[in-house]
């Protein structure tokens, strides 16, 4: 059994899923469609040889399928054992993946033998005397803390197109499209979980044809911005790609490398936060979780920057110009204290019915869903009805701050998503892009930001030297107008 | 309040939406009228603004006569999101009225005597308060507010802060439908200003105050995917089923279409609707911000290209007024349909002309203040900078399309 004192650096793992093995072709026979092409991919990805594409990546451990519970289990751990040796001898960790119904402490037994560094798996059983990098269910309900939290299940990041038959196009300026992310997600484990170390599982979609290199920097990007990690996962056709050193594929692959090695370069920013003046309040749990994720969701999709306030913690409302309470029930009194502070010193409490709504009707701001009453020197925003829509919820919580009082502005954004982001002195910040479809040549973005960033440089994968931006003082702020990129780019912002 | 009639007197045929009770046509036909329509060179938003147009002002016959007392509605032009902008130029210096052109109109009609200013526009896809979008847009809106004693904006794309939509038949031959469902800001104006700007238009030819209007119409009724028989309750898109395509009707309680078979072409049916509005809902004074503007199309979507026309046009006939407009950016307000500008459509103006909105003859149009020919600014080398599009040009015959 690996002794439980050698320190692993986990945290230093950059993860890649490895598909190969018998198991793997197994599951893959089970699927509609499964080719002789792609069982010998499979083989092939088992070789030792195989490892000679981590060269030039980050990559650093690879997750293999290691056990299900099956009589094909010992078959699939022989004929990793190759692999696993020559991944020893190159430095790289392995972590055997178990499926839940799997015999953990057999699982672990046999990984001791093979050298693997650690067992993955989304079960809770024990497994004593073996690292366990414990998966959760996305809902979290387990928030005990841990250095390590693995979340499987997530979506992939990108674009959602649904274009309704006989739609006409033709006439005029469109609407925003639906965008898939997990970066929220990322803002949320940290935030209740607070692990040291945090990996996101998801699996690029199958679209016929290999992924995109944008769509797999995406991936990396969209979980990496506030810190998280995916575990990188190719599509069976890049894989048959790299298996052949088809051009097109190698050229993916050194775009995913490149996307994890600026991640891993700009680390420092993984620690800044949105300077919301939004705080969002709820146990995100049970009866309130799928509000309160898709408030949360749905808020970054829309540029509003938010705090994440989990109710049962001591909440710290300093420097928010808004709450938004999103529980159905209402808060314990501490809480309730707290809150009425807040309002009574001029800031503004969104709260579903129900609320005592002391205070003189407000008339200034008229928002149908809300009853608005000035009280203090803040306000009261009582919604009428039960929140039904995040959505709407999400966007009526912005209108109630008012976008008088936004600190940055996007125009032009064609289809990509921003997350704005500084450091905890103010002194420094970034903004990321993920443009989720090619920018319009024509369509030059613009970012306004309130607070009067001296300067800006933007960073591309593709380049090794950051490039000023030039800077415009505007009315009530300052102007950067964005190199394009079709792939993902940061702004660093410095006073 | 065109030519004297209160607000209760022009409203007899208009009939709020509970009871679907019937409506009684308003007389509006008559001959083509034309009347004053005032042109000045203005280079920028700066100091001239506000005494160039109060001298504009001036030269229609002051505004008292049109204001003082009353409730103004004014239907601005702020077309697309606003997170659109021409490469870096602001909404207001490319496709949007100007904030000081609002604001500078704001305050001559309060110095003048205006009850109460409200300002409407039909958000793109959403119900937020008209002050948000423009903040959204980097505005201050609380400073165009400021510009009056009592100034109210509404975002007309639903139902806002009214019981009802109120439904305004058009007089005379209607064109493409019979009445029109708007946000009751429309119903609630003494006098209904139209402030646009001077722009081509990819379906239309030209945007202008006319054309402006088609922003009244709300999407919770005309949108793509409103439900059959109720009203959407937020907008979420734009009207171009119904209006530009016809692809399908609006809801059953709104009036359908006159007739079915008539051509689908959008160069057909939006100069058309366009007609029916101004009809409908007529214009009372017209004004249009050609300070900073763009060519090519309406707005960035459309691709285009930033311009300086450095000029204003106002009016009280729309059609006298668009028509000056027309040939301000040195096209021909006479052009035949097909013709640049309006070579994949029919011409609004001519529409009009027969409806008997106005004329768009200029030997029958007094200009005051600045002569066409002075003020003119070519907009057709522009049209190269459009984004091409798959529409059928215009084929002569209507029945073709």
């Amino acid at each position: 059994m690996m002794p439980r004192e050698v320190e692993l650096d986990v945290a230093g793992w950059v993860p890649m899923r490895w598909p190969c093995g018998p198991l793997e072709i197994e599951r893959g026979k089970s699927r509609e469609g499964f080719t002789e092409s792609e069982a010998e991919t499979l083989t092939a990805w088992c070789r030792p040889e195989a490892l000679e594409r981590l060269a030039d990546t980050p990559v650093n451990c690879l997750v293999v399928t290691w056990a299900e519970g099956t009589a094909g289990d010992a078959g699939q751990q022989r004929a990793l054992a190759p692999l696993i040796t020559a991944a020893r001898q190159r430095g790289l960790s392995v972590v055997g993946w178990v499926a839940g119904e799997a015999d953990l402490r057999q699982a672990a037994g046999a990984a001791s033998v093979a050298g693997l560094q650690a067992l993955a798996s989304d079960s809770t059983k024990p497994a004593p005397g073996f690292e366990m990098l414990r998966f959760r269910e996305r809902e979290l309900s387990d928030r005990s803390p841990t250095d390590f939290l693995g979340v499987g299940g997530m979506l992939w990041p990108g674009l959602r197109t649904t274009v309704e038959k006989d739609a006409d196009a033709s006439s005029g300026p469109t609407g925003p499209p639906w965008l898939d992310s997990n970066a929220w997600y990322v803002r949320l484990a940290r935030s209740l979980v607070n692990p040291k170390t945090l990996w996101l599982s998801f699996e690029p979609p199958d679209v016929g044809q290999p992924v995109t290199a944008a769509s797999y920097v995406q991936a990396i990007a969209d979980t990496g911005v506030y810190g998280g990690r995916w575990v990188v996962s190719l599509d069976p056709h890049l894989r048959a790609g790299l298996a052949d050193r088809r051009t097109s594929a190698l050229e993916t692959w050194a775009a995913i490398g490149r996307g994890l090695s600026f991640f891993l370069r700009h680390s420092t920013w993984s620690s800044y936060l949105p300077p919301g003046p939004l705080g969002v309040i709820s146990d995100y749990a049970g009866a309130n979780q799928f509000l309160s994720f898709e408030v949360l969701n749905l808020l970054a999709r829309q540029g509003g920057l938010y705090r994440l306030l989990e109710k049962s913690a001591a909440v710290k409302l300093d420097g928010l110009d808004a709450v938004l309470y999103v529980d159905a029930a209402p808060p314990a009194k501490p809480l309730a204290r707290t809150l009425d502070a807040f309002v009574d010193a001029g800031g503004t409490l969104i709260t579903p019915p129900g609320w005592d709504a002391r205070g003189v009707p407000d008339d200034a701001l008229w928002l149908p869903r809300f009853r608005v009453f000035r009280r203090g020197r803040g306000r009261l925003a009582v919604a009428r009805a039960d929140f039904a829509d995040p959505y709407v919820l999400a966007e009526d919580a912005q209108l109630l701050m008012s976008h008088r009082h936004d600190r940055i502005r996007v125009f032009n954004p064609g289809t990509a998503q921003f997350h704005y982001a500084t450091s905890r002195d103010s002194r420094s910040g970034v903004l990321h892009v993920l443009p989720f479809q090619a920018p319009d040549p024509n369509m030059t973005t613009t970012v306004w930001f309130r607070h009067p960033w001296a300067q800006a440089r933007a960073f591309h994968l593709d380049g090794d030297e950051p490039a000023p931006v030039v800077r415009a003082a505007v009315e009530s702020g300052v102007e950067f107008q964005l190199p394009p990129s079709p792939i993902y780019s940061a702004l660093e912002l410095r006073d | 309040m065109p030519h004297g009639l209160s607000r209760r007197q022009f409203l007899v045929g208009s009939t709020a939406l509970v009871g679907l009770g019937a409506g009684r046509l308003v007389p509006f036909a008559r001959a083509a009228p034309s009347a004053t329509v005032s042109v000045a060179k203005c280079d920028s938003y700066g100091a001239e603004l506000v005494p160039t147009l109060a001298r504009m002002f001036d030269q229609l016959g002051g505004l008292a006569r049109l204001v003082k007392g009353r409730t103004v509605g004014i239907k601005l032009n702020l077309t697309g999101s606003p997170a659109l902008r021409l490469g870096s130029r602001p909404a207001g210096l490319a496709h949007w009225v100007h904030p000081r052109v609002i604001g500078a109109v704001v305050h001559l009609m309060d110095r003048a005597g205006a009850q109460r200013i409200r300002l409407l526009e039909s958000a793109w896809a959403t119900a937020m308060p008209l002050e948000e979008y423009m903040y959204q847009a980097g505005w201050d809106a609380a400073l165009i507010s400021s510009a009056g004693r009592r100034v109210e904006l509404e975002n007309t794309n639903w139902l806002g802060r009214g019981k009802d939509y109120h439904r305004f038949d058009v007089p005379g031959t209607p064109l493409l439908f019979p009445s029109y469902l708007l946000n009751h800001s429309f119903y609630d104006c003494d006098t209904f200003v139209s402030l646009a700007k001077l722009k081509d238009h990819m379906t239309a030819g030209v945007t202008l105050s006319m054309k402006n209007c088609f922003g009244n119409l709300p999407t919770t009724i005309y949108g793509d995917h409103v439900p059959k028989d109720a009203p959407d309750e937020l907008p979420h898109s734009g009207r171009g089923r119904v209006f530009h395509a016809g692809a399908r009707q609006p809801p059953s309680f709104a009036a359908p279409e006159l007739d079915p078979a008539s051509p689908r072409h959008e160069g057909y049916r939006l100069p058309r609707v366009v007609v029916d509005i101004c009809a409908a809902r007529p214009i009372d004074l017209a004004i249009i911000d050609g300070i900073e503007s763009m060519g090519g199309a309406e707005g960035p979507w459309g691709g285009g290209e930033a311009c300086r026309p450095g000029v204003l046009v106002a009016g009280s006939n729309c059609v006298n007024t668009d028509a000056v407009a027309t040939a301000v950016m040195g096209y021909d307000p006479m052009a035949r349909a097909g013709t640049t500008p309006f070579y994949t459509c029919d011409n609004f103006l001519e529409l009009a002309e027969q409806a008997g909105l106005g004329s768009r003859d200029l030997g029958q149009i007094e200009v005051a203040g600045t002569k066409v020919r002075e003020a003119r600014f070519d907009f057709a080398p522009m049209l190269k900078s459009r984004f091409p599009r798959d529409l059928p040009p215009y084929p002569g015959d209507k029945r073709g399309f």
